[in-house]
């Protein structure tokens, strides 16, 4: 066994074949752990074509990065994942165990921990340690955000999914040094219980949500379909995305891959703008990383006002024209 | 396909669609105490109750509804019944309440029930309980039993022994094809319960409904808590909105973009 008691951080690689950015942002949080615990920090990359990415996660504070390519691999498959981390972590097992908040991590982390029988924390809005201590301290909301708790686990590997932007990407430092440790690919290792056929990517031209800058949401307040065309003409004069709070989600206004929120997507854009959104706890805890939040509702007690930086309180329809009108005038073409 | 057993596992929780103001947080006790707030199955259950009784009725299968907790709501719970489920266990034990059992505790629990129901071909959750917010018993559930699993299905089809399952992933969604007995934790995009007639919820009181204890399963390993919530509190999330009000809502809106372009937000 090489080690008992470092971190380790399951990476993801985005469309591009980079790290990505929420893999980065948690090895910045790992970096930070090891440090405090003054032990190592590795991280695990797999896919086709991975070698890369392993190399790439020096620069960012891994201390050592292992790369299992699959050359036939597209895409994420539970049963070969937990079989190449099982037979990794007989080799060496880590004390902590992280991954992003994303439909990976939600998948794999679960089956894992049950793996180990141990347990996993998921979207995490904070990791600490306890003072003087190598337990983990996991910050989680619960009761659809009403309320947040914090966790400890008492076996080992402790494990938690992280939720975007809560760490930050931290400074790539070209000549860290590290280990690039590249594990063989074993037939055993493919038999799978489950198989993907096909995968079906919904019409998204522009920017996901995750990713955005700026997110124009609308709620129930929109009252149709047809309202969103006007909220996606904001968007794309402020180079930003559509997104939605649950009921027009659920009345098909909007497709459920737009939706904002506890049981949608956590968003963390520089501008989120509410349109409509009565602000329940569930969404808000969706946009509580976001740096400026703007609320248009026609209901002055609406609870989003609560958590909004600037709020015009009126119909929509009445002010987005002129609101339009005058970010163009400004703005121009620049954006 | 003749006899399906399918599985949906329920938990009650209090409605969490109910404002802020009707959680009472006590930190020093490390618990959340919803007021007058009434008791409900957590919502992404009822999707997957909605695509039992949908698989029910294109297959044919009995659909048994199982929920574990401590002081469960008969009531509540027999709205599974009302739908359409042919019968309804419910796990009612002071070592099931919240402060004695974590995910796995409770996968574990199920697991037993599970084996005591005997043949199951489908075992269908909600992606996650709406009070937790984990989305974690199903998938630990599966490696417990030993059985595949496909997290966040929209879509379950069966063809003879195969189940096809549409799981949502960010920007669309992946065909998942697997066998049973299998595992599937259901999203919202399924659909909603659908709503209940007032002959199946006279019909509901004719249909079993087993109450167990702990000791009527053989729980093979002693449930060890090692999840521990160490703090509790409210989230810090007010800001302070600036409100922007013009003579009409036009202005309003010239103002807004003025102010957001003038605080160099834009």
């Amino acid at each position: 066994m090489r080690e008992n008691n470092g971190i380790c951080v399951i990476g993801e690689v985005n469309e591009r074949g980079m790290i990505s950015r929420i893999s980065l942002e948690i090895l910045g949080l790992g970096r930070q752990l090891a440090d405090d615990l003054s032990v190592e920090l590795s991280a695990i990359f797999i896919g086709a074509d991975v070698k890369k990415n392993a190399q790439e996660s020096i620069c960012f504070g891994s201390d050592r990065a292992y790369a299992l390519e699959v050359p036939s691999l597209s895409g994420y498959n539970p049963d070969l994942y937990l079989r190449i981390l099982k037979d990794l972590f007989e080799d060496f097992s880590p004390m902590t165990l992280l991954a992003g908040h994303t439909a990976l991590g939600q998948d794999l982390l679960p089956r894992l921990a049950a793996r180990f029988q141990s347990q996993v924390t998921m979207d995490c809005v904070h990791l600490a340690l306890a003072p003087g201590t190598r337990t983990l301290l996991m910050t989680k909301p619960i009761f659809g955000g009403n309320a947040l708790a914090v966790f400890s686990c008492k076996s080992l590997p402790q494990m938690a999914t992280i939720r975007i932007r809560v760490g930050e990407i931290p400074d790539r430092i070209a000549d860290r040094d590290g280990e690039v440790i590249m594990l063989q690919h074993r037939p055993n290792q493919d038999s799978s219980r489950t198989s993907a056929i096909r995968t079906v990517y919904e019409s998204h031209r522009g920017i996901k949500l995750e990713d955005a800058r700026v997110v124009v949401s609308g709620g129930r307040g929109i009252g149709g379909s047809e309202g969103f065309d006007q909220l996606r003409a904001l968007a794309r004069l402020l180079g930003g995305t559509i997104g939605a709070s649950r009921p027009p989600c659920d009345m098909g206004w909007i497709s459920s891959s737009s939706q904002v929120g506890l049981t949608g997507k956590s968003v963390a854009p520089d501008l989120y703008l509410a349109i409509g959104i009565s602000g329940t706890m569930q969404h808000l805890t969706g946009i509580s990383e976001s740096r400026h939040v703007v609320a248009i509702n026609r209901d002055e007690d609406a609870n989003i006002f609560r958590c909004a930086d600037y709020g015009v309180v009126g119909d929509y329809k009445e002010i987005l024209p002129s609101l339009i009108f005058k970010l163009k005038e400004h703005l121009g073409d620049s954006i | 396909m003749h006899g399906l057993n399918i599985i949906v596992c329920l938990k009650q929780v209090p409605d969490t669609e109910s404002p802020s103001s009707c959680y009472r947080i006590d930190s020093g006790a490390r618990r959340v105490t919803p007021i007058g707030i009434p008791p409900v199955i957590s919502p992404f259950d009822e999707n997957a109750l909605e695509a039992g009784l949908q698989l029910r009725e294109s297959h044919g299968a009995k659909l048994t509804a199982i929920s574990v907790g401590y002081r469960l709501s008969k009531a509540v719970l027999m709205k599974a019944t009302s739908a359409g489920a042919d019968e309804l266990v419910l796990l009612d034990d002071a070592a099931f309440a919240p402060e004695n059992l974590d995910g796995y505790g409770t996968a574990l629990v199920l697991a037993e029930a599970i084996r005591k129901i005997g043949k199951h071909d489908l075992i269908l959750t909600g992606r996650q309980a709406a009070d937790t917010n984990a989305g974690v018993v199903g998938l630990y559930l599966s490696e417990i039993l030993g059985t595949p699993a496909v997290s966040f299905a929209q879509k379950i089809s069966l063809d003879s022994n195969k189940i096809i399952i549409e799981r949502v992933i960010p920007d669309g969604y992946e065909v998942i094809e697997t066998s049973m007995p299998s595992v599937i934790t259901v999203s919202s995009e399924i659909g909603e319960l659908r709503s209940l007639r007032l002959k199946d919820i006279l019909d509901a009181k004719n249909k079993p409904l087993l109450k167990w204890h702990a000791e009527d399963i053989q729980l093979k390993e002693q449930i060890r808590k090692k999840l521990v919530m160490e703090e509790l509190f409210e989230p810090t999330r007010e800001r302070d909105c600036c409100f922007i009000r013009g003579k009409s809502p036009a202005e309003s809106g010239e103002m807004l973009a003025v102010r957001l372009l003038e605080d160099g937000i834009l």
